[in-house]
């Protein structure tokens, strides 16, 4: 690796460094240090191949932080463990989104504005109590309804089939995973979640925005960036987890549809 | 007690319950969640666990007590301890949950009352702990310090 004084690495861009601080610093508060050792990692790495650049792009974007009013991310966590709730719903704010947490399907369903017998929702008179999510993120065991119900529940709405839904669970079962990704989930975590898993969520959150606009070449590929960044670290660390309780990681290497951010994030083999 | 000791004894005694498996790296997590705006945050969860752990082993006394055992729901009971001791970091109590719902599987009364003991035991012992470190905590506050921060 080159050390600090060299020249900077042709592939280290200028692009991923801007990709880097987009995910570091926004939207954040100054109070944040919840920020991952990963994204801390990562810049440090650019810093040491790039001098003095990082250094001053940095400062400057810290300045803009506090003007800076990026709209934020609203999250949908759904677990019946209040323990799990409180937890998920610190992870969450922490990490700057916006976060409602329920103790059911059946009450994300409500709130969603989709009855459990409905599959679409009352186009009419939405019901006040509604809320906008850019993703729902649940628990796979819950009584009633599971979080695999729950997720069939979404990707079989016309309305709600584009938000992500992301399922946690205590236990490693590949089929169950497995089930759940072909289900139409974009991850499946491992409990206790940790705030290095949260930076997986923004991907997703994102690119709900990027359908809603124009979609901007430039921001694409920073978040293609962004995932093969976070997702390198993670996933072996998921790897980890899965290994350390007896199973390979290829069974739980999350698998995503034909998007080229599924292709960048899990391009890597050990 | 001057502040130097109590923070020394703070040090020492946090070191010793993660050596100790008392608590995992999930217990540090929490503290790294725990900041200005959430100053008590740690406490809240871990009286949440408090609470929540001795309504389950009341619930699994009973449980497996009955001349016809349950064991569909000593597993949920058990599943749920699990879950959230493993939320908080207590990894000595998670463990014993681990080998309880082996039992539960076999339907093995023995080793399930066995492990329920264990687990019990596993609990007291780590609650105890967590008093004395928020106890420390407090004094270390009171008398006019911070608190070590270990990560």
């Amino acid at each position: 690796m080159p050390g600090l004084g060299g020249p900077p690495p042709p592939s280290l861009s200028p692009l991923l460094l801007h990709a880097l601080h987009l995910l570091a610093f926004r939207p954040s508060s100054a109070l944040d240090h919840g920020r991952t050792n990963l994204v801390a990692s990562c810049l440090t790495l650019a810093r040491k191949d790039m001098s003095g650049v990082v250094v001053i792009e940095r400062e400057r974007e810290e300045e803009n932080m506090a003007v800076d009013r990026e709209a934020q991310f609203h999250v949908l966590a759904v677990d019946d463990s209040l323990i799990d709730r409180k937890l998920i719903e610190r992870l969450l704010k922490t990490s700057s989104y916006q976060v409602t947490t329920v103790d059911s399907g059946s009450k994300a369903l409500e709130l969603l504005g989709l009855r459990e017998d409905q599959d679409i929702s009352s186009p009419s008179s939405p019901d006040k109590n509604e809320i906008a999510v850019n993703l729902v993120i649940t628990d796979y065991c819950m009584p009633g309804m599971t979080g695999y119900d729950l997720l069939k529940k979404i990707k079989g709405s016309s309305s709600l089939k584009d938000v992500p839904v992301v399922i946690m669970s205590s236990e490693n079962v590949p089929s169950r995973i497995n089930r759940c990704l072909e289900g139409g989930a974009e991850e499946f975590f491992l409990k206790p979640i940790q705030l290095s898993d949260l930076i997986r969520l923004r991907p997703y959150m994102l690119k709900g925005k990027l359908k809603e606009q124009q979609p901007s070449q430039h921001q694409e590929t920073n978040s293609s960036t962004i995932s093969s960044c976070s997702s390198n670290n993670n996933s072996k660390s998921n790897k980890r987890k899965a290994m350390d309780e007896g199973l390979s990681p290829e069974k739980t290497r999350p698998r995503f549809s034909s998007s080229s951010l599924a292709l960048v994030s899990y391009e890597e083999t050990t | 007690m001057e502040l130097g000791s109590l923070q020394r004894r703070y040090i020492d005694f946090t070191t010793a319950l993660f050596r100790e498996g008392f608590l995992d790296n999930q217990y540090t997590q929490l503290q790294q969640l725990q900041d200005e705006s959430n100053p008590e945050f740690v406490l809240e969860v871990v009286t949440l666990f408090f609470e929540d752990s001795e309504k389950l082993l009341d619930e699994l006394s009973r449980t497996l007590d009955q001349q016809v055992v349950d064991y569909k729901k000593v597993d949920a009971h058990v599943h749920q301890l699990k879950g959230s001791s493993a939320s908080i970091g207590a990894q000595r109590v998670k463990n014993v949950c681990m080998a309880f719902r082996n039992f539960c599987e076999e339907r093995n009364q023995e080793g399930c009352l066995r492990c329920l003991q264990q687990v019990r035991q596993e609990y007291f012992l780590v609650k105890s702990k967590l008093e004395t470190l928020f106890r420390l905590e407090k004094q270390i506050l009171a008398a006019g310090g911070s608190v070590p921060v270990l990560w």
